[in-house]
């Protein structure tokens, strides 16, 4: 292994010259430790010296893979990062006229994947023509939905994902996209309308921000409401979008009419919005979405809206923490949840039955040279919910677990990936849920792990599993397990709990490909109520039969298909449905009249 | 500056960076499926799904081969069955010196050696197993005494008439130093079948050396001022005597050497026992040129193709200019004597490929990969027929959107053909397979017996969903009353597709430049060796199992 250590170490001193090269860099008062923690977290710096993490669209958008895009593009939200990168953009070129909306507040209001949404792939969640230039990539998938609240009975599903029609002038030039089914029509997973989630003038600096992906969303069923958050990137400030729609706007067809929405009908169907925690000193990215489901009154923070995201400033990436009203009416700042942590990467939300508020996050840590292996600590924060616009009173992040055998965020091949045989952006990103069972409530946290050391100085991962751990103290103890390592990998694990206490665990795995390592099919795992913590994990449960090949996309290639699934589970009238919304490529585009397979986001549900 | 960075600047600027020439598209002609030979037989076992590992590595730790090239001497190994010898890119420390390959995707750092991998026991019930493999050695700059090490892409021929093989590679200077050329290695069928001179097993570097004990250097360089890549190596199979050139081996290369938008193909001719050869000929005239592939006709001509790639720039698509060259041989040492070169066609929907496009060149895959031109001989009812075959993107790869024309991404990728029975001066064209998907990187070989061309490429046909992983197919074009006549329906040598990004090393970047090809008649009949990458092996990492590359090799009964 001495001669590929050559080579890594080579590889890597090339490309570390490259982008020092084309990155702009200056030198201040604590940037070496800046750098070192920059280093840590793979992320690249911009001009100001606030790094840009390394995962999520943001993440894809800012990296050399993404350069043609930035180098060409006049979306203003590529013109942003690169001018953040200090890269040349084309001032020349025009930018797409704004549809800017408005804010406004809003008035607080036997176990089978379901036939009729396409036991191969799902049903394709959105509505975008077949043939270039109207074609382009969607991943990222997130989706909830309110049982019963759509049109004749049916469940309205909403979804989100990053969606580069945005980038070509479709959707209102959104990146954000939104997908709706309405109506009780015999396929459950068909999309009826779609479209952008609209730019709005930051309230910190007048800029408008356009929605730039990155996204998740929660129903409300005690308010009939759907909350959706994403990243907003502009050159003077950098905010989340929370947006906040009511199930009866949703399944207004005046509203919301069905087809694909531009700019005016986006804003037109999602009016209610607020910008949280903008900032122009330092970027705001990978956000993650929570909401107290409990009813408005009936304790502190009722009804709250959590966002958790990464803040990236001079000094490092934070995890933060903010407390919106139902309504959006107010929000709190954002407060710091990591400590001192300053390496963080991609948190998660989640509200306890009892309104407590809890974080996951990664800070990273590394190794001793040669190799500076990356460390994973996986932290728990634990916070009093206190009634926005009041901030959370947060206790101090506790370690669940040292994940020396991360997924790295560093890809180490040649082809830039964490896999030993897939090249897109993945990184260990752990969720959490809690549920009610007789051992009180439980908290599962799982996440991405490698089932032995890296490989080729430790930049890269043959073969990812799945690992929970549990506690049924609020983080005081943890007990470990595993979801599943079989061969090949397994990653992108999304939890959620159903109203009967089942945890649902969808994920991606390529054990079934025949040893390629590769092509991943989606599966889903359950582990009902029992007396023990951890309870037993369900064998897993095929959602598409056909794999995803990550390598087949015209604009992504095998760069990046998303940082995550979504996945919803609640009990309806028709018994508990669990919704798991995927990135897969078995559609083909029409470019020049010659079909080639694309990322869709697709979704399929699963009767229990 | 080390030497990588100016030899990548260099490639970078070679993407990009062309001369004009007169247009000339290609026709339109229908995909060609003609009658089918005798039904093939894959030599059993050989193996149907993916061939055989054509290699010794053990499995803990792999790292990749690709790269490959092929030959055999019909019953000329051990109990009278085929010699078979084939090279790749080879990243294990097989000899003691490292070296900078020139191009893997323009990733510099990146050490690659000249792998050989050789069958010689007849009695085994499989032609395809290994016997013996090694890297090919350094050789001493014949000036500065500085070992220059191989660093693959080679080229491989066999010469029947003398019993003798060739391989030839690209030579850098060890550590990086400046030296470059190209390396041009013989032995005999009696050194490979001699287990005491090339015993069986992996190789050590002074094994090698008895092995491959005749070698030479061409077209010596500097980094700096001639820089050397892409080689190909053809042989004059006459029988030595028999004609002004017969059993003199060419070789050509790319050059790329001092100067703005300077990079040029070069020929050597050499004598068949390497004692001699000539000076490099320039035959690109002010071409920028690359990707250069020698042929020998019947007669002892000597002819080349290469291209002169332009464009790929947004919004410009990248064109290339297939040029082809005619020479006559004066008998090594003297060079050979060539015609300038004429244009082919204007490929004006060449594969996109470019080091600045990570995502690039196909849909779903984004190995290197360009339109690369080969081309072969043949007598038939028309005298003495050229085919030149090449990999061409389907439409156009020029996708408009709002804002940005894509030029980096061909959605299907064909392979067409010219042919000519006049040496070049005009050509007919044809689809050689133009079906849903991507086809690519042709190789072409002749059956000099009967005169039966095969043409071997993979091709995504069969992965209907993604277009992506790749089987190997081999089709033949018989002797026949037109130019073209028409090639077969394909025959499928792996039914198990490479999947091109199972490897933890390269993961997707390069799964080489060419398979080889090899077709010739013995005793038992035709058989056709395939040499090509494959993904099937795995290795293991820490314990666990992936994906990773091997050069594969398949035979084919006819």
């Amino acid at each position: 292994m001495q001669h590929l250590w050559s080579v890594r170490t080579r590889s890597v001193a090339t490309i570390a010259c490259v982008l020092a090269a084309a990155v702009a860099t200056r030198s201040q008062d604590g940037s070496d430790g800046h750098r070192t923690a920059s280093r840590a977290a793979g992320a690249l710096l911009t001009a100001n010296g606030a790094p840009i993490p390394p995962f999520g669209l943001i993440g894809y958008l800012a990296s050399s893979r993404a350069r043609i895009l930035r180098q060409h593009s006049n979306h203003p939200m590529l013109r942003a990062i690169a001018r953040r990168l200090g890269e040349p953009v084309n001032d020349g070129a025009p930018a797409p006229e704004a549809a800017v909306s408005p804010a406004a507040s809003a008035v607080p209001a036997p176990n089978a994947v379901v036939a009729g949404c396409g036991g191969g792939v799902g049903t394709r969640f959105n509505l975008e023509p077949r043939v270039a230039p109207a074609v382009a990539a969607q991943n990222g998938p997130d989706v909830d939905f309110l049982p019963g609240a759509g049109l004749g009975g049916a469940d309205l599903v909403v979804g989100s994902a990053n969606d580069l029609r945005g980038l070509f002038g479709g959707i209102g030039d959104s990146t954000t996209g939104y997908y709706v089914h309405r109506r009780a029509t015999p396929n459950p997973c068909s999309p009826d309308f779609d479209g952008g989630l609209p730019s709005f003038p930051s309230r910190l600096t007048g800029e408008v921000v356009f929605g730039g992906g990155d996204t998740t969303l929660e129903a409300d069923p005690a308010r009939n409401a759907v909350f959706v958050v994403d990243t907003r990137f502009g050159f003077t400030v950098s905010t989340l979008g929370l947006f906040r729609n009511a199930g009866a706007r949703l399944t207004n067809a005046v509203a919301c009419p069905d087809g694909t929405h531009d700019g005016p009908a986006a804003a037109s169907c999602w009016p209610v919005h607020t910008d949280v925690n903008p900032r122009s000193d330092a970027l705001n990215v990978f956000p993650h979405l929570a909401v107290d489901p409990r009813p408005i009154g009936s304790g502190p923070g009722a009804g709250d809206v959590y966002t958790s995201n990464s803040l990236s400033i001079l000094s490092g990436v934070f995890t933060v923490l903010t407390a919106c009203s139902n309504s959006l009416s107010a929000c709190s700042p954002a407060i710091v949840v990591s400590g001192g942590d300053r390496r963080t990467q991609p948190s998660h939300v989640r509200v306890r039955p009892d309104g407590g508020v809890t974080v996951t996050y990664v800070n990273v840590e590394e190794g001793p040279a040669p190799d500076f292996r990356q460390l994973y600590d996986i932290k728990y924060v634990t916070c009093v919910p206190q009634g926005a616009p009041l901030v959370p009173s947060c206790a101090p992040a506790r370690l669940i677990v040292r994940e020396d055998q991360p997924v790295p965020s560093r890809g180490g091949g040649l082809g830039g990936g964490s896999l030993a045989a897939a090249n897109f952006l993945i990184t260990t990103h752990p969720k959490h849920e809690h549920r009610v069972d007789p051992s009180g409530v439980e908290t599962y946290v799982v996440w991405d792990r490698c089932k032995v050391p890296n490989i080729h100085g430790g930049d890269k991962c043959p073969d990812a599993d799945i690992r929970m751990a549990v506690s049924s103290d609020n983080g005081g103890s943890w007990a470990f397990a595993t979801v599943d390592d079989g061969g090949g990998d397994q990653y992108f694990p999304a939890v959620r709990t159903d109203g009967t206490n089942v945890v649902n665990i969808a994920y991606m795995s390529a054990q079934e490909d025949g040893g390629m390592n590769h092509r991943a099919r989606v599966v889903l795992r359950q582990i009902s109520p029992g007396a023990a913590t951890p309870d037993p994990v369900s064998p897993a449960a095929l959602i598409t039969l056909i794999p995803m090949d990550p390598s087949a996309d015209f604009f992504f290639g095998d760069a990046y298909i998303g940082s995550y699934i979504g996945i919803a589970a609640r009990l309806t009238a028709s018994g508990r449905h669990a919704y798991v919304h995927h990135t897969h490529t078995a559609m083909n585009g029409l470019y020049n009249a010659v079909p080639a397979p694309e990322q869709n986001n697709h979704l399929s549900r699963f009767d229990y | 500056m080390r030497s990588p960075w100016l030899r990548l600047s260099l490639i970078l600027a070679m993407a990009f960076v062309g001369t004009e020439a007169s247009s000339r598209p290609p026709g339109d002609d229908p995909p060609a499926d003609g009658s089918a030979l005798d039904t093939p037989q894959l030599a059993l076992p050989c193996g149907s799904l993916a061939g055989a590992r054509f290699n010794l590595e053990p499995r803990p730790d792999p790292l990749p081969q690709d790269g490959t090239a092929v030959d055999f001497l019909p019953d000329g190994g051990l109990g009278g069955g085929d010699l078979v010898v084939g090279a790749a890119n080879d990243m294990r420390l097989l000899t003691s010196g490292q070296g900078v390959a020139p191009d893997f995707r323009g990733v510099p750092g990146l050490s690659s050696q000249t792998g050989f991998y050789v069958h010689t026991d007849g009695s085994d019930p499989n032609p395809c197993t290994v016997d013996l493999e090694g890297g090919l050695a350094s050789v001493p700059h014949p000036v500065s005494g500085n070992p220059l090490v191989g660093v693959g892409y080679p080229a491989v021929a066999a010469y029947p008439p003398g019993q003798s093989f060739y391989v030839a590679d690209t030579r850098v200077g060890e550590g990086e130093t400046s030296e470059s050329a190209i390396g041009v290695f013989r032995t005999t069928a009696a050194i490979l079948t001699d287990p005491a001179r090339c015993p069986p097993g992996t190789l050590s570097e002074s094994q090698s050396r008895q092995c491959w004990p005749t070698h030479a250097l061409v077209d010596l360089g500097t980094t700096f001022t001639r820089f050397n890549q892409y080689p190909h190596l053809a042989i004059d199979e006459r029988a030595l005597g028999t004609g002004v050139g017969a059993g003199n081996v060419y070789i050509s290369g790319t050059e790329i050497g001092l100067g703005p938008g300077h990079s040029s193909i070069f020929l050597v001719a050499c004598r068949n026992d390497l004692s001699a050869c000539s000076p490099p000929v320039t035959i690109s005239g002010s071409d920028y040129a690359g990707l250069s592939h020698v042929s020998v006709r019947p007669d002892g001509g000597v002819t080349a193709t290469y291209t002169v790639q332009t464009g790929g720039l947004t919004p410009t698509p990248t064109t290339a200019d297939i040029k082809y060259v005619a020479c006559l041989p004066r008998g090594a040492p003297a060079a050979v004597v060539c015609a300038p070169a004429t244009l082919i066609a204007r490929e004006t929907q060449a594969i996109p490929f470019s080091v600045f496009d990570a995502q690039g060149p196909l849909d779903s895959n984004k190995f290197v990969l360009n339109t690369f031109p080969r081309h072969v001989h043949r007598q038939d009812a028309n005298g003495t027929e050229t085919y030149v075959v090449w990999d061409r993107c389907k439409v156009s790869t020029a996708v408009p959107y709002p804002g940005l024309t894509f030029v980096g991404r061909c959605v299907d990728s064909d392979i067409i053909m010219a042919a000519s029975a006049d040496n070049g001066r005009t050509w007919r064209f044809a689809g050689l397979d133009t079906s849903a998907q991507d086809q690519f990187q042709p190789w072409v070989s002749r059956d000099r017996a009967t005169n039966v061309i095969h043409i071997g490429y993979y091709t995504t046909n069969d992965d209907v969903l993604f277009q992506h992983r790749a089987r190997v197919v081999l089709r033949q074009i018989l002797p026949g009353g037109s130019t073209p006549d028409l090639p077969t329906a394909a025959d499928v040598v792996t039914t198990v597709p490479i999947e091109p990004n199972g490897d933890p090393v390269l993961q997707g970047i390069f799964i080489g430049h060419y398979l080889g090809v090899s077709a010739r008649s013995g005793a038992s009949g035709m058989r056709v060796y395939v040499h090509y990458t494959h993904t099937a092996e795995l290795g293991t990492y820490n314990g666990v199992s992936d994906p990773e590359q091997n050069n594969h090799l398949s035979r084919i009964d006819y």
